[in-house]
Formats: C-alpha cells, sequence, structure tokens
C-alpha cells in the first residue's frame, strides 16, 4: 500500500478511482501522563508523553484508513490530510483521510 | 512588607533570567540540527512534471506537543492586557514548528530522501478542558508531507 499527501503518484498512472477512504481515533491521556504533563507544565519544554500519544493515534487513524482502502481493492492512497481536534476533557480525536485507488 | 515585595521582585527576575537561557540552550541545540538538515528541500507544492524524482515515495508524519514554560504563561497574561504580539507564545509555536520541522527532515534523511513534497501544518492546542485556562496549556504541532528520492542536485 503506497501512502502519500501528493495527487497522484510521479511515474504511475491510476488506474481506478475508489473515492474517500478515512480512519479516525479518539484517545485521551492517562492520568500518570496528565500528572507528569502538568509538572512539566511549570518548567516548560516538550511533553513527550503527549508528543508519543498522538504520534500513536496518528498511526492507528492511518492504519483504519488503510484497512478501508484495502477492503475496496486499492493499492495506494493520495492525497492523504490530517487532523487533529482537542474535545473535551483532555481527550483528541485525530483523523486521517484521503482518496483509493488504485494504481499500475 | 518591603521584603515581601522584594523576595516577589527577586523571584520574578531569576524566573525570567532562567526562563530565557533555558530556551537560548533549547534554541542552540535546533540551530546545530537545523545546519545538519539543511540539505532536505521542503515543497508546500507536488512534483509536477518532474523527472527528477522517482519512486512512489512515503508518507512522513513529525509532532511536538510544547509546552510553555510558567513564567512565560505569566508574561503572555500580562501581554494580553495590552493586546498586540504577545511574544512569549510566539516563541512557543516558532519552536515547535521548528522541531516538527526538523524532525521530518530527521526522517527524509535516514530513509534517503531529500525532497518533501506537498507539507502541510497541523497546529492544535490542549488544554485540560476547551474554555478552561487552568491546567496543561500546550500546543501539537505536526507537519507531514511526501517524501520522494531522487537525484541530489535538485532543487
Amino acid at each position: 500500500m503506497t501512502l502519500t499527501t501528493l495527487e497522484s503518484i510521479p511515474g504511475k498512472k491510476i488506474l481506478e478511482h475508489f473515492g474517500l477512504v478515512q480512519g479516525s481515533t479518539i484517545r485521551a491521556k492517562h492520568i500518570g501522563r496528565d500528572i507528569m504533563a502538568g509538572l512539566k507544565n511549570i518548567v516548560g519544554g516538550e511533553l513527550r508523553g503527549y508528543t508519543e500519544l498522538l504520534q500513536e493515534s496518528r498511526q492507528e487513524a492511518i492504519h483504519r484508513m488503510v484497512e478501508q482502502a484495502r477492503g475496496m481493492g486499492a493499492n495506494a492512497v493520495v492525497n492523504i490530510r490530517l487532523g487533529t481536534a482537542s474535545i473535551a476533557q483532555g481527550a483528541a480525536e485525530i483523523i486521517a483521510y484521503g482518496t483509493a485507488v488504485r494504481v499500475e | 512588607m518591603l521584603a515581601q515585595w522584594f523576595f516577589t521582585a527577586l523571584a520574578l527576575v531569576l524566573g525570567v533570567l532562567w526562563s530565557q537561557w533555558r530556551w537560548k540552550f533549547y534554541d542552540r541545540g535546533q540551530q546545530q540540527r537545523e545546519a545538519r538538515t539543511r540539505i532536505v528541500r521542503l515543497h508546500t507544492v507536488g512534483p509536477g512534471e518532474r523527472q527528477d524524482v522517482e519512486l512512489a515515495g512515503q508518507l512522513l508524519t513529525a509532532s511536538i506537543v510544547l509546552a510553555p514554560d510558567f513564567i512565560q504563561m505569566l508574561l503572555a497574561g500580562f501581554q494580553k492586557i495590552f493586546g498586540g504580539r504577545v511574544t512569549a507564545y510566539d516563541g512557543v509555536l516558532r519552536r515547535a514548528r521548528t522541531e516538527a520541522l526538523l524532525r521530518l527532515k530527521e526522517q527524509a534523511l535516514a530513509l534517503g530522501s531529500r525532497q518533501i513534497f506537498r507539507l502541510r501544518f497541523e497546529t492544535t492546542m490542549i488544554e485540560n478542558s476547551p474554555g478552561n485556562k487552568r491546567g496543561v496549556v500546550a500546543v501539537e504541532f505536526v507537519a507531514y508531507g511526501t517524501a520522494l528520492f531522487g537525484s541530489e542536485s535538485a532543487h
């Protein structure tokens, strides 16, 4: 499965177009991470726990999108976009979406 | 009473000095990495008809959650009274953006790519609960794009 943010894959022709595929996940930080982050907020700097959490969620969202594309018989997802929204009480929704296609 | 004011002022001054020293240190690290990854070229557009890049490429995502320190939050609070440029948050966002880009470029270099196309940014504020100013306030910065492989001389 080829994943790209480009509209097409350089040097390859799109044979079939399957339309929109998406994957999303909502994650909340757990309390241990939250307490550490609270402490870190006094001295500032990177909140590593959050960075990892969101990065994991992003991978999962992308994975779900890929599964959906695979189910359609696609072998690539083009024009991928990512989005993050901070929703209530320290939870974040991560969404990945793109267009499933079959290339040569 | 006077002693109390004196110590508060002293703590504040020390805090500001510490904060500046701390971030200067952070910036220096970023500058060194910037120099090492300068070879990677970033494009917000696709490769178009270019012939010097090949292969399918690979999706790269890099992110960071960066929090301002206590002193910066205090300063930002003051600055918000007068409006205008909020320099305290300015720095946090700039550093987060730089860091996300550096990580992206380092990933590309590790894969042997020197070109990233269709680069996109994404910023999210992280608060304990939306609209509530207490608790953790940080900014998440995401940079993502497609690394393509091709000739090294490409611009």
